[in-house]
């Protein structure tokens, strides 16, 4: 060593470029946004095509639907059907995360527990859908009580796959970092533990909030007299298509916002650090 | 660089160490009889083939074994809150910053904001990464990330800096490069090191003095202190003379 810099130089260890500027991104983020929209644009073209090609008592078209959405409105069922739902969702979609995360943690750390016990897991998995929302009917009666139980229960077993998934994934030697530093047990968990299972639990939330509104309207559908899935059942039984798109579409598309909006987005911003790896 | 410490009392003493693993099919003696003094601001090298519990000895001084016999000691005040672990893996936490990592282990002493910042803002730019404060590990090269590794040891302002094999997963180029940043952090300010590697040259080439250690069971066979002033030159015939010297006690 002819001398010692005083400061080193990084020509051996490449560092990647730190973050782009705001306006390129935004230009990344423009081209795939014009492609979405026109994909929605061709795909309401379509319909309307269709809805003209076939009757309109199979397909009505598109305006036809918006219609009668609207004029149904003054028959004031439509919002209290949509929060009706959304309280069993919001109800269920809590069960079944409580429920995930508990069996979870207890499969993913308590080794033999996991090893005897996981396989169950797998079996509730494989129950269709509509065995556990039959039983739950039969068992407790045609309630609330027994539709979020349902719900839940469907929705579980995925969810608690994710979370046993997210404790597996726990580097030992991150704790052993924060052991040896002395860092306090409690925020060991609360800062080592917890953010590496949280884009698990992150994802468990995000696939079981999408299959729980699905899966409540189902529900309703079977045995409520209440929410978006019992207005879709009675105008079946009238045989009222255009009504049974106008109940239905709506929801749907409030789901799908929180999912693509609310969700996604804090989804990229929660673990952004893990984007960079992509890289 | 002996000449630096003014406490003449060893910072930690290992004294008639063993440790036994015991395994489903029998147990294996790890370490038998290992009485070692680490001396104050002096940096000691661990050399031994791999299985000759080397890092055992430094879990133990970590505080991350607590079973085994014999005893460990210190003449530091509060050693085990004044202790910087560099691993062979960088071990950051992948969703903070560089900065936020050195903070990371600080806020849990109680250290305020303020004097925080400054202090991790310091560190980072002692270990040369002055504009990476806000990268994520993933942004940086693994060289880089174990810079941040050593910030972060650094930063507590440790009594004993324990270093586990820090450079073994560098490529040789960016180990190289480390080698040198770590003799200049010790030159400008000596701290008690001990260092464990397998690879004799970095040991000779670092070390104020070598220990040599055999596997199965994990004993001390030798000692070397190296004289060679610094700054050394990794290849320089003396260097290679001490290296030497080593493989020939490991009986390679």
């Amino acid at each position: 060593m002819s001398e010692i810099s005083a400061k080193p130089e990084f020509e051996q260890e490449a560092a990647t470029p730190k973050a782009e500027g705001a306006g390129d991104s935004w230009r990344q983020m423009a081209g795939p946004i014009a492609l979405r929209a026109l994909s929605v644009v061709i795909l309401l073209l379509l319909w309307e095509a269709v809805s003209r090609v076939v009757s309109a008592d199979i397909v009505p078209s598109l305006w036809r639907v918006v219609t009668v959405f609207v004029a149904s409105l003054d028959d004031g069922y439509v919002w209290s059907d949509m929060a009706i739902t959304a309280g069993r969702v919001v109800v269920a979609f809590a069960l079944s995360m409580s429920i995930a995360l508990t069996i979870g943690m207890a499969l993913g750390t308590v080794g033999w527990f996991g090893r005897m016990f996981d396989f169950w897991v797998t079996i509730a998995a494989a129950v269709p859908s509509i065995l556990y929302i039959v039983v739950a009917y039969l068992w407790m009666g045609l309630n609330d009580v027994a539709a979020i139980a349902a719900s839940a229960l469907v929705v579980a077993p995925s969810a608690t796959f994710n979370v046993i998934q997210g404790v597996k994934a726990i580097d030992p030697g991150l704790s052993e970092m924060a052991r040896a530093f002395r860092v306090p047990n409690r925020a060991i968990l609360l800062r080592v533990l917890l953010p590496q299972t949280l884009p698990y639990l992150f994802a468990a939330a995000r696939t079981g909030l999408a299959l729980t509104w699905k899966i409540v309207i189902f529900v309703e559908l079977m045995g409520r007299s209440s929410g978006v899935g019992y207005r879709i059942q009675y105008f079946y039984s009238l045989f009222n298509m255009e009504r049974v798109l106008a109940s239905a579409l709506p929801f749907m598309l409030v789901m799908l916002l929180i999912e693509l909006v609310v969700i996604r987005r804090l989804e990229v911003f929660l673990f952004r650090w893990r984007r960079e790896e992509a890289r | 660089m002996s000449t630096a410490g003014v406490d003449s009392r060893p910072a930690i003493t290992f004294r008639d160490i063993k440790k036994v693993f015991a395994s489903a099919t029998g147990s294996v003696t790890a370490l038998e009889n290992v009485s070692v003094d680490i001396a104050h601001k002096q940096f000691t090298a661990l050399v031994g083939p791999s299985g000759c519990g080397k890092s055992t000895l430094l879990h133990i001084a970590a505080g991350l074994d607590t079973q085994y016999g014999g005893s460990f000691m210190s003449n530091e005040l509060d050693l085990a809150h004044r202790l910087g672990c560099v691993f062979q893996a960088p071990r950051l936490l992948p969703w903070l910053s560089a900065a936020q990592n050195v903070e990371f282990v600080l806020k849990e002493r109680g250290i305020p904001g303020e004097k925080r910042s400054v202090e991790v803002r310091r560190f980072l730019e002692l270990v040369g990464l002055q504009g990476f404060e806000d990268c994520f590990p993933s942004q940086l090269s693994g060289g880089m990330q174990q810079r941040v590794s050593l910030a972060r040891a650094l930063a507590i302002d440790p009594a004993v800096l324990l270093m586990d094999e820090p450079f073994s997963a560098l490529d040789e180029l960016t180990a190289r490069r480390l080698r040198i940043e770590l003799l200049r952090l010790h030159a400008a300010q000596p701290h008690t090191v001990l260092f464990v590697t397998h690879n004799v040259t970095e040991a000779a080439y670092l070390a104020d003095r070598v220990i040599i250690m055999s596997a199965r069971p994990g004993r001390i066979v030798a000692e070397i202190a190296v004289d060679i002033p610094y700054p050394r030159e990794y290849e320089s015939v003396e260097v290679a003379a001490v290296a030497r010297k080593i493989i020939d006690h490991l009986k390679l």
